[in-house]
């Protein structure tokens, strides 16, 4: 089974000529770290957001662990956890007291969070700075923490948008090396990045997208086997315009 | 327990942020303070305070001196007949009033007293002759005088405060010339009779004014229209109204930071959100109304002002604190969802809130606006807020009374967190 299965998806914004999301068809396996790649306005960002249901969109459908999004809603919410490109979180709350309050919302039992809790802020060494507030955190344990988060409930798919912008070396180190482990463990990962080689790294399968349509998917050993890497092969797909306008 | 959690987390948002909620509180109890302090002279009769007047007496004589005297003796006014130790004349008043120095100028001309006492004697004649069998009314010459007294006035006053004292004035101009005429009378008749009648000239007037104000509870019509009174119920309601600018904004920024998305991601209903925020920043409308009316129970009084009376009690007072409490947070609720930046939320929050004021009766009293504005007036949910706080503490309803008058508030809260609920969900 596909652990995300989308068909012809089609998405416009009002007051926009062309879509975000373009006839898009993607077929993420269970299991996969998969690089959902493209260049700013690429339709990323959209696509994720109909994925984790937060967009409903113009036409097509999208299947998650087999279920659709109509029928399925809630069972799919519990499926996934999504980190959002922003830090979504309270500043003037403490890492613990997020962690409470939105593992509260995931439907976990007390118990249940504080195990949770305890084991994130462990594995991600927060431990000694857990009842500090978030306001007083730097950019890397901000982010440590938005993606704690979206593992209290541990979904069986990750949907990561850009979750190591504006970070230091050793805080991107971990947390990709954290996202590798669980991808090891059988947790399905989408992910979004602009940096091409920790891409090429970390994923076992990357699709390219522009202007809302796919360009080209599969694995990323076999994109790569022609002794390009990715980089190479961005480029020579979305050309070298540039797109931050 | 999801409810709870999101109760819990504003409440924690809300305590930590200790500008904010100094603002929360602070801000509304200085505006009803202040409001209560400026709004107190209109409150108070024109006469207990004592309004400077320039005067000047150009004439001379007894029934000048009559006028003189009743200013005087007047409570209205506090004559000032020199200016640094030089008596003023008429140019000198002219211009102390033009100048703002002074709002009101009163000026006797000369030969007015012999010019009323001409026509009062010309009118006694007139009605004597037409009383006694044969007499010439046609005969009776009308003088060719018209005596005034010259008010001038600031041109800054209000149209009220004239009105004030231009009654003031014709009252005891009335008075003066009643007695005049009735003098002029007796005194003919006891000439005309040798006896002269015994005419009792109440100064108070022959049918008295029984003013008693129409309320459930028998209140003393010094606290039904002394300024904490009016003011404490009216900027109380402003006041609460103000926390649509700081729930927006707390809404608008918990979209921007993507913590909304990140729950429209989760197993939980929107309903939770909305009712945590719901819940908390209504029960901070509630403690700023308990707080703004412990103001007026307790800090007015020593500020020279009176004692806020509780009317019909605490429980009426609670229920209608969180009736408007609950139906001004529907509405920031309302605002938060709709607008999409904080500048959006913030600018619209506050003017809507001022112009439903303003409809509202907060700052005129409906009653005296035109039909249409008063059928408008009736729209606004501010109104509805300050007509159920004046039940309570100026026609001294009970609960009962209470509940049913004020269904509006509710219906409206209810209205706006289900319209802001389904457009979220919407998105």
């Amino acid at each position: 089974m596909e652990a995300i299965s989308i068909k012809g998806l089609l998405h416009q914004y009002k007051g926009v000529n062309t879509p975000a999301v373009n006839q898009l068809d993607l077929m993420i396996p269970k299991g996969a770290f998969y690089g959902l790649l493209g260049p700013n306005g690429a339709g990323k960002t959209t696509a994720i957001s109909i994925i984790s249901g937060i967009l409903k969109p113009n036409s097509g459908s999208v299947q998650v662990l087999g279920k659709d999004w109509n029928s399925d809603a809630k069972s799919i919410k519990q499926s996934i956890g999504l980190v959002p490109q922003e830090i979504a979180l309270y500043d003037t709350m403490t890492a613990t007291e997020n962690l409470k309050f939105f593992g509260t919302m995931l439907g976990l039992d007390s118990k249940s969070i504080r195990t949770k809790t305890d084991e994130l802020m462990k594995e991600f060494g927060l431990s000694e700075d857990k009842n500090k507030l978030l306001e007083n955190y730097s950019g890397g344990m901000k982010r440590r923490v938005n993606l704690m988060v979206a593992l209290m409930h541990d979904p069986e798919i990750l949907i990561l948008d850009e979750p190591t912008v504006g970070i230091d070396v050793h805080s991107r180190h971990m947390i990709n090396t954290y996202l590798k482990g669980l991808n090891e463990k059988g947790m399905t990962i989408l992910y979004t990045s602009h940096q091409l080689d920790e891409t090429e790294q970390l994923c076992d399968h990357v699709c390219i997208m522009d202007h809302g349509q796919l360009l080209v998917e599969g694995k990323t050993s076999e994109l790569v086997s022609d002794g390009h890497s990715l980089h190479h092969h961005f480029i020579e797909l979305t050309g070298k315009q540039l797109r931050d306008g | 327990m999801k409810l709870l959690a999101s109760i819990n987390k504003e409440w924690l948002l809300l305590i930590r942020d200790k500008g904010g909620l100094g603002i929360l509180f602070l801000m509304p109890m200085i505006l009803v303070i202040v409001m209560a302090l400026v709004q107190d002279a209109p409150f108070r009769d024109y006469q207990e305070q004592q309004i400077p007047v320039l005067f000047v007496n150009e004439d001379s004589g007894t029934i000048s001196d009559a006028i003189v005297a009743a200013i005087h003796n007047g409570k209205a006014f506090h004559v000032v007949d020199s200016l640094d130790g030089i008596p003023i004349d008429s140019t000198r008043l002219s211009k102390a009033i033009n100048a703002g120095e002074f709002q009101i100028g009163i000026v006797i001309h000369k030969g007015l007293g012999d010019d009323l006492k001409s026509i009062v004697d010309s009118q006694v004649d007139g009605m004597l002759a037409g009383l006694i069998p044969g007499g010439d009314t046609t005969k009776i010459e009308k003088p060719a005088v018209n005596p005034y007294i010259s008010l001038l006035l600031d041109p800054t006053t209000k149209h009220t405060f004239r009105s004030s004292i231009r009654s003031a004035i014709k009252q005891f101009l009335s008075e003066l010339e009643a007695k005049m005429i009735v003098d002029g009378l007796t005194s003919k008749l006891a000439e005309m009779t040798g006896k002269a009648p015994e005419v009792d000239l109440s100064s108070k007037g022959i049918v008295q004014l029984n003013e008693t104000t129409a309320t459930s509870k028998v209140m003393a019509s010094d606290v039904a229209n002394n300024s904490t009174q009016h003011n404490v119920p009216a900027w109380t309601v402003f006041a609460m109204f103000f926390i649509v600018i700081p729930l927006a904004g707390n809404m608008v920024r918990e979209r921007t930071a993507g913590t909304i998305i990140r729950l429209r991601t989760m197993p939980t209903s929107m309903f939770h959100f909305y009712a945590g925020k719901f819940s908390s920043y209504g029960t901070v409308g509630l403690a700023q109304a308990l707080l703004m009316i412990s103001v007026g129970f307790w800090v007015m009084p020593l500020l020279g002002l009176a004692r806020l009376d509780l009317g019909s009690g605490l429980l009426p007072l609670i229920y209608v604190s969180i009736a408007a409490s609950a139906a001004a947070t529907g509405y920031g609720l309302l605002v938060g969802t709709l607008f999409k930046t904080l500048h959006q939320a913030a600018i619209f929050g506050m003017v809507s809130v001022v112009i439903m004021a303003a409809l509202g009766g907060i700052w005129v009293p409906l009653y005296i606006m035109s039909d249409s504005m008063v059928f408008i007036g009736h729209l606004s949910p501010m109104n509805w807020a300050m007509e159920a706080f004046n039940d309570v503490f100026l026609r001294g309803d009970g609960l009962i009374d209470i509940i049913s008058h004020s269904w509006n508030l509710w219906l409206f809260a209810v209205i706006c967190f289900s319209f802001a609920l389904v457009v979220e969900n919407k998105r």
